[in-house]
């Protein structure tokens, strides 16, 4: 496999965004929209009597939720360009050049990741200029720059690598972007039975029990920890248990993935 | 065309998961310079043959080489050495012409000035300058199929694989391409393995031909040798009446008996060369005082060779 082949595929599928617009837009504007209107309807939760988080304003204590919710938004648009490629069989086409399969599937991956990066980026900026304009005072996180980078690669890497691979997965097996963007309301479920929006004290019982066996819990903890209280021992222990998560369910979903596309090829 | 061979085909097998029996055991070699071509139904194992030879699919048994390469064990050898168009004319609709082509050139490993070079030669090649800044979805199917062309060729490969290159294209677009072929393989020497159902196609263009039917190959030859073993060329003659008893007698002992064949007004007679024989047959026919109407030739088509070997006509099957 030739390390060429791969970065020639990479900046073919960067380009291939300027013509998916919409794709681009899509999931960036709904995780701000959301921001934006979650940040005033419940700007009062702060008030409330034993939330851990009552010093914070909601706004911050939601960005984790909305750049975890892009990544998610994200991912889920990920397989849109390489639809385009499977249902004019064009993937095909490339699997009898050097592209070859591999090269393809890891271009594609690393293409993904480059663009929800970004998007990750555009977010947490947004997030920045709005603290702004509330607090009157322009300033990064409490992890710095440093911070900020974990941030995207911890929110990239569930994104492309757990949500990215079932994603895909689902596009081999059914070719369709209807059946692919289907799946979205499960991944958003997954974001709202957590501690995303809501401090876990202030959650009902039954769902206090439930958010430790919800994956996306353990990273947005992670993300909030660095968000908001910077690179603390607790912080760390999070990101800790976020990585070994990331880890453990990419290597579950990229076989899935490896499975399903191995299958819808022979 | 040289001795050389550059294709070697032994005992392929193609079973799928689903059971499905596609390819049973063929064999066949490909020379140098050659067209040689696949004739078939739908679903005779002919697209599947290609893909196992283009490294899309697996092989359950047998062996492919091309180039000398094993295609199993030495896949990455034989992409980079093939050109592999397939049924639907795959492209990337979110490209222009040119970008296409540009991001080929440079996917087969080229860099600078010979990447500008080698799309200037592709655009020419394939006649496609005036396209070369339009989107690939407006562009009408004949021209989508020489684009398809022109990125499968941006190496200069030496072999070139085709599944049913002009199915979808209208009469003028067909016989376009057809010329484009010839003139790839007269000019540049590309050897091409080509899969098609259109009888005329096959045997304008292929210098050979497997007939394949339900994953076997029933038939190998040149098109011309396919049809001799058919039998002659047949001349049939309309009449104004049919014939007397007196004129059958005479027509029996003028021509061998078994050649000759007799129903109402319609005479017909086997020769080995239909055109050449045609005046000297008629000026005989006439000095037996029998007035004809009309006369065509007849000669065995790939389609009578496709019936003798599998029973049934191609035209039947599609």
């Amino acid at each position: 496999m030739r390390l060429n082949t791969i970065l020639t595929l990479y900046v073919r599928n960067l380009k291939q965004y300027r013509r998916l617009p919409a794709v681009l837009a899509f999931s960036f504007i709904v995780p701000v929209i959301q921001y934006l209107i979650f940040s005033n309807l419940f700007n009062s939760l702060s008030d409330v009597p034993g939330n851990p988080y009552g010093g914070y304003p909601y706004y911050m204590y939601i960005t984790p939720a909305i750049i975890i919710l892009t990544a998610i938004f994200g991912s889920v648009n990920s397989s849109a360009a390489l639809l385009v490629d499977l249902n004019t069989g064009y993937f095909d086409k490339l699997r009898a050049t050097p592209a070859s399969l591999a090269p393809q599937i890891i271009a594609r991956f690393m293409s993904e990741f480059t663009r929800l990066s970004l998007q990750l980026f555009l977010i947490i900026t947004v997030s920045i200029l709005y603290h702004k304009k509330v607090s009157g005072v322009l300033e990064l996180p409490e992890a710095g720059f440093l911070g900020l980078i974990t941030i995207v690669i911890l929110a990239a890497s569930f994104g492309i690598g757990v949500v990215g691979n079932l994603v895909v997965a689902l596009a081999f097996k059914t070719k369709s972007e209807q059946a692919v963007q289907a799946v979205f309301p499960l991944f958003f479920v997954a974001v709202f039975m957590s501690t995303a929006y809501v401090p876990d004290v202030l959650l009902p019982g039954w769902l206090q029990s439930a958010v430790i066996y919800n994956p996306s819990e353990y990273l947005i903890r992670a993300v909030r920890g660095i968000f908001l209280e910077g690179f603390t021992d607790s912080t760390l222990d999070s990101i800790t248990i976020a990585v070994s998560c990331i880890i453990v369910l990419t290597a579950i979903t990229s076989t899935i993935n490896y499975r399903t596309i191995i299958k819808s090829i022979d | 065309m040289s001795d050389e061979n550059i294709v070697v085909v032994q005992h392929l097998e193609k079973k799928y998961k689903s059971g499905t029996h596609a390819v049973k055991g063929i064999s066949f070699n490909v020379k140098k310079g050659e067209i040689f071509g696949m004739l078939g139904p739908n679903g005779a194992g002919k697209t599947t043959t290609l893909q196992m030879m283009g490294t899309l699919l697996g092989i359950t048994e047998g062996k492919i080489k091309i180039l000398d390469y094993d295609v199993s064990a030495e896949s990455n050898l034989v992409r980079e050495n093939i050109g592999f168009a397939l049924q639907e004319a795959g492209l990337d609709s979110l490209s222009t012409v040119k970008e296409l082509i540009t991001f080929h050139v440079k996917l087969f490993g080229f860099s600078g000035a010979d990447v500008e070079k080698r799309v200037e030669q592709s655009l020419s090649l394939l006649d496609l300058h005036e396209y070369s800044n339009q989107m690939i979805p407006e562009l009408s199917g004949g021209t989508q199929r020489r684009l398809d062309l022109a990125v499968s060729l941006v190496h200069d490969p030496k072999l070139l694989i085709l599944d049913e290159p002009t199915t979808g294209l209208d009469p003028a677009h067909r016989s376009d391409l057809w010329s484009l072929l010839k003139k790839l393989k007269s000019e540049k020497g590309i050897t091409i393995v080509m899969s098609t159902h259109y009888m005329e196609e096959a045997d304008v263009l292929c210098d050979r031909l497997a007939i394949i039917d339900s994953g076997e190959i029933v038939a190998i030859d040149t098109p011309q040798k396919l049809k001799k073993t058919i039998g002659k060329d047949r001349i049939e003659f309309k009449l104004f009446k049919s014939l007397s008893d007196e004129q059958i007698r005479s027509m029996k002992e003028r021509f061998d008996e078994a050649d000759v064949s007799i129903k109402e007004s319609f005479f017909t007679v086997k020769v080995d060369d239909g055109e050449e024989a045609l005046l000297d047959t008629l000026k005989s026919i006439i000095e037996m005082d029998v007035k004809v109407k009309g006369t065509k030739v007849l000669r065995p088509t790939l389609d009578d060779v496709y019936l003798k070997y599998t029973g049934k006509r191609l035209e039947e099957v599609q």
